[in-house]
């Protein structure tokens, strides 16, 4: 025991020392061995990267648990001295980079930042190499919030700016993350926290259009990852409400204009009413017409462009039918806040009882028959009948090409959202 | 030009009956073979896992075969006297996860009193922030999971008054998507997960009204696979605990019969592991008490008649709701 114990002090010095002076750490990972046949250091440190043996895992787990809480107490009730509390780091490292679930020993890490013991630049440091290990540790990410809200009350608390690193460094850690782990929902809303908490004050009206251009790419690259068009929407809808944008983008204006075949368009608000009419309340801020048209834009480019693309070189992915029915239904809906309509999706559908069966695979005729009305603005303008036709004509089109079940159903089942979700009667 | 559909096939051989002794064994001796895990890498879940493996004893009409005082007393031992939180595990942080899932053991044993009830209820109370969010700990992470174990927590003690309900469920609304889905945060994506959990936050306030009922019935109808299993998010794998997460969801709203209860039956019991007993996520894997319990809650929720009834909103016994004379909200036409 005693030699296992002075082991495991060595093997946490090295881990530390290395932490300590090498700012550009990249990856960290335990390496399966089962025993410790060279008798060298379980620590490789290659090229920023380090990697564990795992025999001796178990060891350094064992040793640094039982000294950890021994001392838990003391350090909540700030009992200990600044070096004892140094000294926690050290064992903190070997914990948390085997097994970054367990809160309390983050929280220790938060006490000892609390008590200036360890610095919040290293710890971001540390949390992006254990996510680099672990991608899906939500307590690696909280913690990396934690550190950031602490920095931002220090620099507002002095009147200064937010760098802009603070952000990049955040989108750089969360690629990681979704790089490593498909459908990474934490590093994702990790990315919507850092854009609402550091974006914000960043204050960059480039921000956004970067962030725009890189979903793009991320998106066309993963088709079938749902989350990845999620954090496009949530960028399309930030466009629609955000204060800090102030002009046209003119690259999706202008992708919208050569979609429409218009020619000479330079008033903004013309294509809005070539779209959709003319608008019932006019003179609106020109801020809000302004999300208003770069909202619409969006939509369309990446229903004519994007999902268009994306659907025909990879067809048959829930993903991009999903993105499909999140554009249809915010072109509808919004075109309804423009006329000032009130646009309601929540329809009863239970009149057919099915039990036993997936009512979404159930046959469209058995469905209810929804009451017809007249045509309200939205469905008489032009957008609308454009969506009408090119919708069906795109269902149709992909029943034709599919040949299984499941790619039937993708079409059929959009088919049906839009018309008893979005009330397109006429798909 | 095939793409192939992530879902898994269910092998001919596949167990289409439930194994109860198999169960019942792994539940009882789950955790005593000290191989079966490193040295305290488990801890950190340890009361949530005594709920998951007393909850499913139970389920199994097993429970006369713990030792109730032995259990008691440890969770007695894990509420922090400072703040009235309750830890996964001796000498670890209190947690609003764990304090949920001790207080839901010592109500199925009928021994809430063996705790300081009032200190608990203060521990969530202080949990709550201003824009009505519950933070899991002191240390200020926000999650709608929170919102739910909260209020599950202060309901099972009759306490509910003690939080702003009104700001909570003002909340939890503004995480709800077009897609009438839920997910962790505002602005986060729809994930049957926390969907689960701001229904049952929902039912439990009675403020389902909130709900797009249909939509959201829809995109948890789309879930499920032709194996019959269910997937958490679009494009992933099925796996049983999504079975828990969005049956329950489609029992709360009402909706449980928009899903073939039959294919996804044989899916679940497609996930026993017939050597060891316990359910794994899919056929094949290594089971544990987690899918063990949630597995046979959805089994309860589809009828089973061996299985205990199993209350939605809470995963906990429906006899133990009833004598508490609780009733969370569900709808019904």
């Amino acid at each position: 025991m005693e030699d296992d114990n002075s082991m495991s002090q060595r093997i946490l010095h090295t881990l530390e020392t290395i932490l300590t002076n090498d700012p550009l750490l990249k990856d960290f990972i335990i390496i399966p061995c089962e025993s410790n046949t060279k008798n060298k250091s379980p620590v490789l440190y290659e090229e920023h990267n380090i990697g564990l043996e795992s025999w001796c895992v178990k060891h350094i787990y064992r040793y640094a648990y039982l000294e950890l809480f021994e001392t838990r107490k003391l350090l909540a009730k700030r009992k200990l001295s600044f070096s004892k509390q140094n000294n926690l780091n050290r064992l903190l490292i070997g914990v948390l980079l085997i097994n970054p679930d367990v809160s309390t020993f983050w929280n220790m890490k938060r006490e000892l930042v609390e008590n200036d013991v360890i610095g919040a630049a290293n710890e971001l440091l540390f949390a992006r190499l254990v996510l680099s290990y672990k991608s899906k540790s939500n307590e690696a990410f909280a913690y990396r919030r934690w550190l950031l809200g602490r920095t931002l009350a220090k620099l507002q608390a002095n009147d200064l700016t937010t760098p802009r690193n603070l952000l990049e460094n955040e989108l750089a850690v969360c690629e990681m993350g979704a790089q490593k782990n498909a459908n990474n929902y934490h590093a994702w809303s990790h990315r919507v926290w850092s854009l609402e908490t550091l974006g914000a004050r960043t204050a960059n009206f480039n921000v956004i259009m970067d962030e725009l251009t890189f979903s793009e790419k991320w998106v066309s690259g993963h088709v079938s990852e749902h989350t990845g068009f999620h954090y496009r929407q949530y960028l399309f809808n930030t466009v629609r409400k955000s204060r800090n944008i102030t002009s046209v983008y003119e690259f999706y204006f202008c992708e919208t204009v050569k979609l429409l075949g218009l020619v000479g368009e330079n008033d903004p608000r013309d294509i809005l009413t070539f779209l959709l009419g003319k608008e019932k309340s006019q003179g609106k801020p020109l801020e809000e017409t302004i999300n208003f048209v770069n909202f619409f834009c969006l939509l369309l480019y990446d229903l004519y462009n994007v999902v268009e693309t994306l659907n025909s070189l990879y067809p048959n992915h829930e993903s991009i039918w999903y993105h499909r029915r999140f554009l249809v239904y915010h072109l509808v809906k919004t075109a309804h806040e423009y006329h000032g309509l009130a646009f309601k999706t929540d329809v009863k559908l239970d009149e057919v009882i099915l039990y036993g069966t997936n009512i979404v695979n159930v046959d469209g005729e058995k469905q209810p028959k929804l009451f017809k009305s007249q045509p309200n603005k939205v469905q008489s303008c032009r957008l609308y009948q454009t969506l009408v036709k090119n919708e069906a004509e795109f269902i149709r089109k992909n029943l034709v090409q599919s040949a299984q079940f499941h790619e039937l159903e993708l079409a059929r089942r959009y088919e049906k959202w839009l018309k008893f979700v979005v009330c397109m009667e006429d798909v | 030009m095939a793409t192939p559909i992530k879902d898994v096939i269910l092998k001919e051989n596949a167990p289409v009956t439930i194994l109860f002794d198999k169960h019942i064994e792994f539940l009882r001796d789950y955790g005593k073979d000290d191989n079966n895990f490193e040295f305290g890498m488990t801890d950190y879940l340890r009361v949530s896992g005594m709920y998951w493996g007393l909850t499913a004893l139970e389920l199994l009409d097993q429970t006369h075969s713990s030792p109730q005082e032995e259990i008691v007393t440890y969770i007695k031992n894990c509420q922090d006297p400072e703040t009235g939180g309750i830890s996964a595990c001796l000498g670890h942080d209190p947690h609003l996860l764990h304090t949920l899932s001790g207080v839901q053991i010592l109500a199925m044993y009928d021994r809430l009193d063996a705790i300081d009830v009032e200190a608990v209820v203060k521990y969530v109370k202080s949990l709550q922030q201003p824009d009505g969010s519950f933070t899991g700990d002191k240390w200020g992470e926000v999650d709608t999971r929170f919102s739910f174990c909260a209020v599950a927590t202060l309901s099972l003690l009759k306490r509910l008054d003690a939080v702003d309900v009104d700001n909570a469920v003002k909340f939890v609304e503004s995480c709800m998507n077009f897609d009438g889905g839920f997910g962790s945060r505002p602005l986060s994506e729809s994930h049957a997960g926390l969907i689960y959990c701001c229904l049952g936050f929902l039912s439990i306030t009675h403020r389902l009204d909130l709900v797009k009922r249909d939509v959201l019935a829809w995109w948890l109808c789309e879930r499920q696979l032709p194996s019959g299993g269910l997937n958490g998010r679009p494009e992933k794998l099925p796996d049983v605990c999504y079975s828990w997460w969005v049956l329950s969801s489609l029992t709360i709203l009402g909706r449980l019969h928009w899903i073939s209860g039959e294919k996804l039956k044989k899916f679940i019991l497609a996930c026993q592991d017939t050597e060891t007993g316990g359910f794994a996520d899919r056929p094949g894997d290594v089971p544990d008490p987690y899918h063990t319990v949630f597995g046979l809650a959805a089994l309860s929720l589809l009828g089973q008649a061996e299985i205990k009834n199993v209350n939605p909103t809470y995963c906990m016994p429906q006899h133990v709701i009833d004598s508490m004379q609780l009733s969370p909200q569900i709808l019904r036409d």
